[in-house]
């Protein structure tokens, strides 16, 4: 038990330790990783200066808004739809779906559809698309405990009292699952923003997002701290999605 | 007064699973009726039909003489009591009880009115659980919101589906001693789902006891039990000991019920029969006293003061004329 509890930890360390150091970088006054030259907020002042990348983040930023509405959405019919099916099982398993081989297949087709069909979809529809792929199942298994939670006689109840179908969603099922609407949506939103595979087999050398920036940067061992701090603003939505989701979910214990 | 609720042939298929088979039943406005049987017998689902939540496959539905069968559940009038109370997780005792005068648009002085006129009806504390979130109540409690959100529209028609199966049975007792009290002073028609025969008689004027779809016997409590229909109705509702006719010497087909409180033990009985006492447990006003004859295990329930303990043989029976004979 002692083992597994240093095991636990250690693996612990070895995620988030990196991701300290990236942030410690960013407010580090040396370009050199391993020299700590004081604190400071240069190269966050640079960020702000630096064009490309305020494009990259407001790329990623509008694609990740519109997959997480729609596929939040569309999880939520799927869910109530599917609920108590055993097709759930499908969206379960797209999910945890390789995220390699989902992102070539997407890239293969969109290549057929670019040469056969004169379509292409590269860039900003073709990362949409193929963000979208993976997110809808994941909303859809994200919600379908929720919707559940709301179970048919409370929706029964409703309706003996009058309620119309529509009454009934608007004043019953919406209110109910409006957290773990909230709390799916942030989810799907952070997912989406992060994500850098799906996106470099999708998009087109004109459309950068902020994890493609990260990585033309950082791969090529260009270690330059205005990146780090890049890195450092890109933790925010995704801790606060992390919290909120845990605070919304919270609500229906 | 109640309306009066009447089903005509009511048949409900799911798939190859025909729920209800051609079931008729009509029910007198301001009448208290119990749907009593197993489960699997069909007695939610005809609930959920006169409710609207089940449009059936075949059949018509009448509430109040008005033929309702192709009505959604909204504008069938009637009130409903659920097994799980279903109770809306997201508002307060105060809007969970006034959700039906909402959608009513009744003015908001008067829903504030009638919903502490609910609460009292169940004597809830208007003061102390109008605020009060749903899960924080007990689940007695909890039976009693979800009555009151029922009762508040006052219904002509009040439908309940085993309402008080999660609860203790002390309070059991007391919300079906109150939802008597309740139907008599209100005067709407009352239908009670249960499985418990327990409970049937104490709230209903009569019973409706079905299994597999079918509507086996209507009648008074002393009806079924007196004369029940077939041996599942002598052995579903109440006691009994069932014998083969012919063991008795009563003829070759058919089952002799005799109930339990007309065996006696020892004493004057026009029919007599020798055997074994195997078991005898004290049940508070008598002793249930099981004796062991041809193969056969005969309950009797006699006076505390009799004498008799396990290993006796004993000499029982009944008079012949307390024995009810039927079919199948």
């Amino acid at each position: 038990m002692r083992v597994l509890r240093i095991y636990t930890w250690a693996l612990i360390a070895a995620m988030y330790v990196p991701i300290g150091v990236v942030v410690v970088l960013s407010f580090n006054n040396s370009k050199l990783p391993y020299v700590w030259g004081g604190f400071t907020l240069r190269w966050y002042q640079a960020l702000f200066g630096w064009d490309l990348a305020w494009q990259a983040v407001l790329n990623s930023t509008v694609i990740a808004l519109g997959v997480a509405l729609l596929s939040t959405l569309l999880g939520l019919f799927m869910a109530y739809t599917l609920r108590g099916d055993r097709y759930i099982a499908f969206s379960q398993g797209a999910v945890v779906m390789p995220e390699v081989s989902e992102a070539l297949a997407f890239a293969a087709a969109l290549s057929l559809l670019k040469d056969y069909a004169n379509v292409n979809l590269f860039g900003p529809v073709g990362v949409f698309l193929a963000h979208l792929a993976y997110t809808l199942p994941m909303a859809h298994v994200l919600m379908a405990p929720y919707v559940s939670y709301v179970g048919r006689n409370v929706v029964e109840a409703a309706r003996i009292l009058g309620a119309s179908e529509l009454r009934t969603v608007l004043s019953v099922i919406a209110p109910i699952l409006f957290p773990a609407f909230i709390a799916t949506f942030l989810i799907v939103f952070a997912n989406s923003f992060d994500t850098y595979i799906k996106t470099a087999f999708t998009t087109s050398p004109d459309f950068i997002t902020a994890p493609i920036l990260l990585w033309n940067y950082a791969a090529r061992g260009r270690g330059d701290p205005t990146i780090y701090a890049l890195a450092s603003l890109m933790l925010i939505p995704s801790i606060a999605a992390a919290v909120i989701y845990f605070r919304a979910v919270k609500r229906y214990s | 007064m109640g309306l009066s609720v009447e089903l005509k042939d009511v048949s409900v298929q799911y798939g190859s699973f025909q729920a209800l088979k051609g079931v008729s039943l009509f029910v007198e406005g301001g009448e208290g009726l119990v749907l009593l049987g197993p489960s699997g017998s069909g007695k939610s689902t005809l609930l959920r039909t006169i409710a609207g939540l089940i449009t059936p496959t075949r059949g018509r539905v009448y509430i109040g003489g008005r033929d309702v069968t192709e009505l959604p559940p909204d504008r069938r009038g009637v009130s409903m009591v659920f097994q799980d109370l279903a109770l809306f997780p997201h508002l307060d005792v105060f809007e969970n009880v006034a959700f039906g005068l909402r959608i009513r648009k009744v003015p908001d002085d008067e829903v504030r009115r009638k919903v502490r006129w609910a609460l009292e009806l169940v004597r809830l504390d208007p003061d102390l659980f109008l605020k009060r979130r749903v899960h924080e109540l007990s689940g007695g409690q909890q039976q009693r919101v979800a009555l009151a959100r029922a009762l508040v529209v006052e219904p002509e028609v009040l439908l309940l589906d085993e309402p008080f199966s999660h609860v203790d049975l002390d309070i059991k007792n007391r919300l079906l001693e109150e939802l008597k009290i309740l139907h008599s002073k209100l005067g709407f028609t009352l239908i009670y789902v249960t499985h418990d025969r327990f409970e049937a008689v104490e709230i209903g004027d009569r019973i409706a006891l079905m299994k597999e779809g079918e509507m086996v016997q209507v009648g008074k409590p002393i009806e079924l039990y007196k004369k029940p229909k077939n041996r599942f109705v002598a052995e579903f509702f109440g006691e009994a000991n069932i014998v083969p006719t012919s063991a008795l010497g009563l003829g070759e087909k058919g089952y002799a019920v005799i109930r339990p409180e007309d065996v006696v033990i020892g004493g004057n009985a026009t029919y007599k029969l020798k055997g074994q006492v195997v078991d005898v447990t004290f049940l508070w006003h008598y002793l249930k006293v099981e004796i062991q004859s041809n193969g056969h295990i005969y309950k009797a329930y006699v006076d505390l003061e009799t004498p008799v303990s396990v290993g006796d043989v004993v000499e029982f029976g009944w008079d012949v004329r307390d024995v009810y004979v039927v079919e199948e």
